[in-house]
C-alpha cells in the first residue's frame, strides 16, 4: 500500500538524518580530541623549560590591567581583591568596577584597603553608564596597584567597558571578581602575545577550573579537593572535556570562538577599535571574540586567538540545579544571539576558518545540537509506539552512544592525569570513574532542559537578563 | 650573650636551608617560614630579634609582612629584605614601609652573616 | 535483513567499547597510584639532595682540594645520576641554588657539577633529535657557565625552532657578555618581544662595553635588530647615538619610529622637537600621541602656539596633553581660552586640570 511505502521512506529519511548527525558529532569529537592532544603536548614541550620569573624583573614587560566587574559581591570582595593583588607580575594594575552594587562592597573595600577618592580623567573611548561615587585609590603604597571604580549599574559588559576606559595598559585581563588566579597566570597568558612575529595575537583564553570544595585561604589555593555533590562533580568532568579536548583543538585550528568570560586576556587596542563589549547581549564574552576576529579578517591581518591549558583560574561553579539551569539557559541565549548578530560570516569564505568552520560548527552542534537531540528522542519514542522495532536494536544503539560518551570522558580524564594531575588525593580516582558513568544521566538531561528553556526564553520571553548567582563564599575547608 | 631568634621567610627551599645552616653556625636560632603568612604567624608567636624576608613570595608578600609588623604590631624589630635584581621599586617600597636594610640576590651568605651580626648589636 | 546486519555491527562495537572501557578503568587506577608514589618519592629524594648539597658546600676544608666528606657526597650524587628522574631532581636543586647565591659558593657548585658528571648529560642533550631536549641542554650549560661547548652551540644560533635559537642567544650573552651580542650582525630571523625580554634580562647584568658599535646595528636591515638595540640604547643611556636616533624618526617601520620617539623622550633630546613639528601633519596618530608625551617633558614657552593648534584635536589624548602642557608653559594663554566650548570632552579636561592642579 502506498501509505505504508511513504511512511517507510519518511522513517528512513529520519533514520539517516539522525544517524548522519550522530556520526558527524562523534567524528568531530574524535578529530578535536586528536588535535587537542597534539596542541597540549606541543604546548607542554614549548614551556617545560620556560622560566616565567624572567618576565618579573623586566623593564620591558608589557603592562596588563586586570579588570573585574563586581555586583553585590560584598561577602567576598575584600578577599578576592587581595588575591588579585598578590599576582606575581611586575607591570600590572587591578581595576575593580563596582557596578552599582546595592550592598556595602564599596565601604568594605575603602576600609580594607585604605582608599580615598581621587580625581581621574577618563578617556571615554567606549560609552558606558556614568560614575557614581567615583574613582578610588589607596593611600597605602602596598596597595598602589588597586583602582576601584564605583559607577551606576549597567551590567557586566558595561562594567568591563568602564574598566577598558580607565586602563592605560597594553593588555586587558577580563575576569570574574571571584576567580582565583594563580600567581604566574599573567605571565603565562601574555606569553603568546609576545612570541609571534608573523601574526598578531588578539586574545588568549585560559582553562577554568572548578574551585568548589577546594581549600582556599586568604585568596590562595591550598588544596584541590573533589566535591561531594554530584552536580559539581559532573561539571568538573564536563569542563575537563570541553577545555582540554575542545578548546585546545580549536586554538590549534585558529578557529576558537569563545574565551571564557571568567578569564581572558585581550589586546586593548583591538578591543577598543571594535567598540568594546556589547551591552545588549548576554553572551558578551563570546560576542567580543567573534567581533575582534571579524575585524582582523576584514582588515586581512594575520592573527591568532591563543589558548593556555595550564590550570590558572579557579572559580565557583553552580552547586544547585536552579542556578545551574539559569546559567546554561543564559549560555544558550548568548549563543543564539551571537550567531544571529554575526550571521554575515556564515559559510562566507572571506572569513576563513572563522566563517567556514567555526561558525557552522557552533551553529550545527552547539546551537541546534540540543534541539536535534530532543527531537531524536521524541522520534524514537514515536517509533517505539508505532513501529515494531527490535529491542536489541534500540538497546544496542543506546549502549553504543553511551559507551562512546564514556570513552570521551575517559580520554579527557587521562589527558588531565598525564598533564596536570590536579586531583591527587587517594580515592578520587574511583569517584572520577563513577562520575564518568553517571554524568550522562545527571548533567546531560539538565543541560538539554536548560537549552530548551533557553530557546523558549529567547523567542518568547524577552525580559530575561543575566540572572543572579548567589555567592557562597570562596573559602571553604 | 643571649641566643638571638631570627625569623627567615623564604620560599626557595634550598636557599632557605643554606642560610639556616650558615646562620645557625653563627650561633643564632632560626625559625623558618615558607611564605608571608607563616612568617607573620611566627613573628606574632615568637617575637624574634630580627626578621629576614624575601619580597616576592606567594601567599602574603614580604611587603605585607613589613607593613604588618610596623603598622599592626607596631614593632621596631629590625627587618632585612632580599630582592631579586631589577626589583628596585619593590625595595623602595619596602624601605618606605619600614624595612631597615636590604640585600639583592644573588646574595653572599657570608655578607648576610656580617649584616645580621651588625643588626643584632 | 539489512537491520540484522546493522544490529550485529552495533553490538560488536558495543562489546569492543565495553572491553576498552574496562581496561581504561584499571589503567586509570594504576596510573594514579604510580603518580602518587612517584611524587612522594620525589619529594623525599629532593629533601635528601638539598641537604647533601648544603653539606658539601660546608664540608670544605682549608688546604685540601676535596675533604673526605665531600668525596663521599660526590659518590652519592653520582649514584643518583643514573636514574633520569633523580637526575632531573639533582639538576633542579642545583639550579635553584645557583641563581640565588654569589661568590665562592658558585664556583664550588660549578665544579661539583662537573665532578659528578652532570655536565656530560647536558652535552649529550645537545645531540638529541627532539628540539625541546636540545633547548633544555643549552639552558643547563648556560646556567652552569660551561664555556667549552661554545662551538657546538654557535651552530644552533639560527636553528629553525625559535626556542632553541633563543637559548643559544642567551648562552652567548650570559657567558660572553657584550661580545656575545655579535650574533646580531648576521641575524636573519626575527626576534620576538619575548626573545628581547629574555635577552635584555641578561644584558642588563653587564657593565657596558664602550667599544660596542651600536650605530651599525641601528642601521641594520633587520628591523628586529633595530628594535632590540633601541632597548639597549635606553637601558644603558647611550646618548652618543643621538644623531642616528633622529634619523630613525624617518624609518619606514612605524614601530621603530614610535620607539625612537619614546627614547628621545627618555633622553629629552631637544633637537628632535622642530624636526617632528615640521612633519607633524604627516605622521600617524600613534606617533602624534607619542610626540605629545615627549612635549610634556621638553615643551617651553615658545611652543605655546603649536599647542593652541591642537587643543581642539579629535584625539582625546592629544587634546588632554596639549591643554595640560599649555597650562604649564603659558598659563596666561591657557586662562584666556574658552572654558566652555561645545566639546564636552574639552570641558571635562579643563575641569580636571583646574581641579586637580596641585594634587
Amino acid at each position: 500500500m502506498e501509505y505504508d511505502y511513504i511512511i517507510r521512506n519518511i522513517v528512513l529519511v529520519f533514520h539517516y538524518f539522525f544517524l548522519v548527525f550522530t556520526v558527524l558529532i562523534v567524528g568531530s569529537y574524535v578529530i578535536l580530541a586528536v588535535f587537542s592532544s597534539r596542541e597540549t603536548i606541543e604546548y607542554l614541550k614549548k614551556n617545560s623549560f620556560v622560566n616565567y620569573k624572567d618576565l618579573l624583573t623586566s623593564d620591558v614587560a608589557p603592562s596588563i590591567s586586570i579588570i573585574a566587574p563586581a555586583y553585590n559581591e560584598s561577602l567576598n570582595i575584600v578577599e578576592n581583591v587581595r588575591s588579585l593583588l598578590s599576582t606575581h607580575y611586575v607591570n600590572y594594575d587591578v581595576i575593580i568596577v563596582n557596578d552599582g552594587s546595592k550592598d556595602d562592597s564599596l565601604e568594605k573595600l575603602i576600609k580594607a584597603y585604605d582608599l580615598e577618592r581621587i580625581e581621574y580623567l577618563i578617556n571615554q573611548r567606549v560609552p558606558t553608564q556614568p560614575l557614581r561615587a567615583g574613582v578610588f585609590k589607596s593611600k597605602n603604597p602596598a596597595f598602589e596597584k588597586l583602582i576601584v571604580v564605583d559607577k551606576e549599574n549597567g551590567g557586566k559588559a558595561d562594567a568591563l567597558n568602564c574598566g577598558i576606559n580607565i586602563s592605560e595598559s597594553r593588555y586587558l585581563a577580563c575576569i570574574d571578581v571571584d576567580c582565583l588566579l594563580l600567581e604566574d597566570s599573567l605571565q603565562r597568558m601574555v606569553k603568546p602575545f609576545l612570541e609571534y612575529t608573523d601574526r598578531k595575537v588578539i586574545a588568549s583564553g585560559g582553562v577554568i577550573r572548578i574551585a568548589n570544595s577546594c581549600k582556599i585561604e586568604d585568596g590562595k589555593l591550598l588544596e584541590v579537593n573533589y566535591p561531594d555533590k554530584w552536580l559539581e562533580r559532573c561539571q568538573i568532568l564536563e569542563y575537563l572535556r570541553s577545555f582540554l579536548l575542545g578548546r585546545m583543538a580549536w586554538a590549534r585550528l585558529n578557529g576558537l570562538l569563545v574565551i571564557s568570560g571568567a578569564f581572558g586576556l585581550f589586546d586593548r587596542e583591538i578591543a577598543i577599535k571594535v567598540g568594546g563589549y556589547d551591552t545588549k547581549t548576554v553572551g558578551e564574552d563570546m560576542e567580543i571574540i567573534v567581533r575582534m576576529r571579524r575585524y582582523m579578517e576584514e582588515e586581512k591581518l594575520p592573527y591568532k586567538v591563543a589558548y593556555i591549558p595550564d590550570p590558572l583560574c579557579w572559580t565557583e561553579a553552580p552547586d544547585n540545579r536552579k542556578i545551574f539551569i539559569s546559567q546554561r539557559n543564559r549560555w544558550t541565549r548568548g549563543t543564539i544571539e551571537v550567531l544571529k548578530i554575526h550571521k554575515k560570516i556564515r559559510w562566507n569564505p572571506n572569513y576563513g576558518v572563522l566563517g567556514m568552520l567555526s561558525y557552522p560548527y557552533w551553529m550545527i552542534f552547539e546551537r541546534y545540537g540540543p534541539i536535534v537531540e530532543v527531537l531524536g528522542m521524541i522520534y524514537f519514542i514515536f517509533l517505539i509506539i508505532y513501529q515494531p522495532l527490535s529491542w536489541s536494536f534500540i538497546l544496542g544503539l543506546f549502549l553504543l552512544v553511551y559507551l562512546f560518551s564514556l570513552l570521551f570522558s575517559f580520554v579527557a580524564i587521562f589527558t588531565e592525569e598525564f598533564t596536570y594531575h590536579q586531583y591527587k588525593r587517594k580515592g578520587i580516582g574511583f569517584k572520577l570513574i563513577l562520575t564518568v558513568f553517571l554524568e550522562p544521566f545527571i548533567l546531560h538531561p539538565l543541560v538539554l532542559y536548560a537549552a530548551m528553556r533557553g530557546n523558549y526564553d529567547y523567542y518568547f520571553n524577552k525580559k530575561k537578563k543575566w540572572g543572579v548567582m548567589v555567592r557562597k563564599g570562596l573559602s571553604k575547608s | 650573650m643571649s641566643i638571638k631568634k631570627i625569623v627567615l621567610a623564604e620560599d626557595n627551599s634550598v636557599l632557605s636551608l643554606l642560610l639556616k645552616f650558615r646562620l645557625e653556625k653563627d650561633g643564632h636560632h632560626l625559625l623558618m617560614a615558607k611564605n608571608g603568612k607563616e612568617a607573620i604567624e611566627l613573628i606574632e608567636n615568637e617575637n624574634p630579634d630580627l626578621i629576614l624576608t624575601d619580597i616576592m613570595m606567594d601567599y602574603v608578600s614580604g611587603l605585607e609582612v613589613i607593613s604588618h609588623v610596623r603598622n599592626k604590631l607596631e614593632s621596631k624589630t629590625p627587618i632585612l629584605v632580599f630582592s631579586s635584581s631589577g626589583q628596585e621599586e619593590m625595595v623602595l617600597k619596602a624601605f618606605n614601609l619600614g624595612a631597615n636594610d636590604f640585600m639583592s640576590k644573588p646574595l653572599s651568605p657570608n655578607e648576610l652573616s656580617i649584616r645580621v651580626k651588625r643588626m643584632l648589636l | 535483513m539489512q537491520f540484522t546486519l546493522f544490529e550485529a555491527v552495533i553490538w560488536s562495537l558495543v562489546i569492543v567499547l565495553a572491553i576498552i572501557i574496562v581496561i581504561l578503568i584499571f589503567y586509570l587506577k594504576i596510573l594514579r597510584r604510580n603518580i602518587r608514589v612517584k611524587e612522594k618519592n620525589n619529594i623525599k629524594y629532593r629533601e635528601k639532595i638539598e641537604k647533601l648539597l648544603i653539606e658539601y658546600i660546608y664540608a670544605e676544608e682549608e688546604g685540601e682540594l676535596l675533604s673526605k666528606k665531600q668525596k663521599t657526597i660526590i659518590k652519592q650524587f653520582k649514584k643518583g645520576l643514573v636514574s633520569k628522574r633523580k637526575r632531573i631532581i639533582i639538576t633542579e636543586t642545583f639550579l635553584q641554588l645557583d641563581q640565588q647565591v654569589a661568590g665562592h659558593m658558585i664556583e664550588q657548585m660549578n665544579s661539583l657539577y662537573k665532578k659528578i658528571g652532570l655536565l656530560n648529560y647536558a652535552i649529550k642533550k645537545l645531540r638529541s633529535k627532539q628540539w625541546h631536549i636540545v633547548a633544555i641542554g643549552i639552558k643547563d650549560l648556560r646556567h652552569f657557565k660551561v664555556k667549552r661547548v661554545r662551538n657546538s652551540i654557535s651552530k644552533l644560533i639560527n636553528h629553525h625552532r625559535e626556542e632553541v635559537r633563543r637559548e643559544a642567544h642567551l648562552y652567548f650573552i650570559e657567558l660572553f657578555g657584550f661580545e656575545g651580542l655579535n650574533f646580531l650582525d648576521n641575524l636573519k630571523v626575527p626576534l620576538s618581544e619575548w626573545d628581547q625580554i629574555l635577552l635584555l634580562g641578561e644584558v642588563e647584568n653587564f657593565e657596558y662595553d664602550e667599544t660596542l658599535d651600536l650605530k651599525k646595528w641601528l642601521e641594520s636591515n633587520n628591523d628586529y635588530v633595530v628594535l632590540f638595540v633601541l632597548n639597549i640604547v635606553k637601558l644603558f643611556n647611550r646618548l652618543e647615538t643621538k644623531d642616528t636616533l633622529i634619523d630613525l624618526l624617518q624609518h619606514k617601520n612605524a614601530e621603530i619610529r614610535i620607539k625612537t620617539i619614546d627614547i628621545i623622550t627618555h633622553f629629552e633630546i631637544l633637537e628632535a622637537k622642530e624636526f617632528i613639528i615640521q612633519r607633524f601633519s604627516e605622521i600617524s596618530d600613534k606617533e602624534k600621541v607619542a610626540f605629545f608625551k615627549y612635549l610634556e617633558k621638553v615643551a617651553k614657552n615658545e611652543d605655546a602656539m603649536f599647542l593652541i593648534e591642537h587643543v581642539n584635536s579629535n584625539n582625546f589624548e592629544i587634546k588632554h596633553r596639549a591643554l595640560k602642557i599649555l597650562k604649564r608653559v603659558d598659563v596666561n594663554l591657557y586662562n584666556k581660552l574658552e572654558k566652555n566650548s561645545e566639546d564636552a570632552e574639552y570641558n571635562r579636561i579643563i575641569d580636571y586640570l583646574d581641579v586637580s592642579y596641585g594634587v
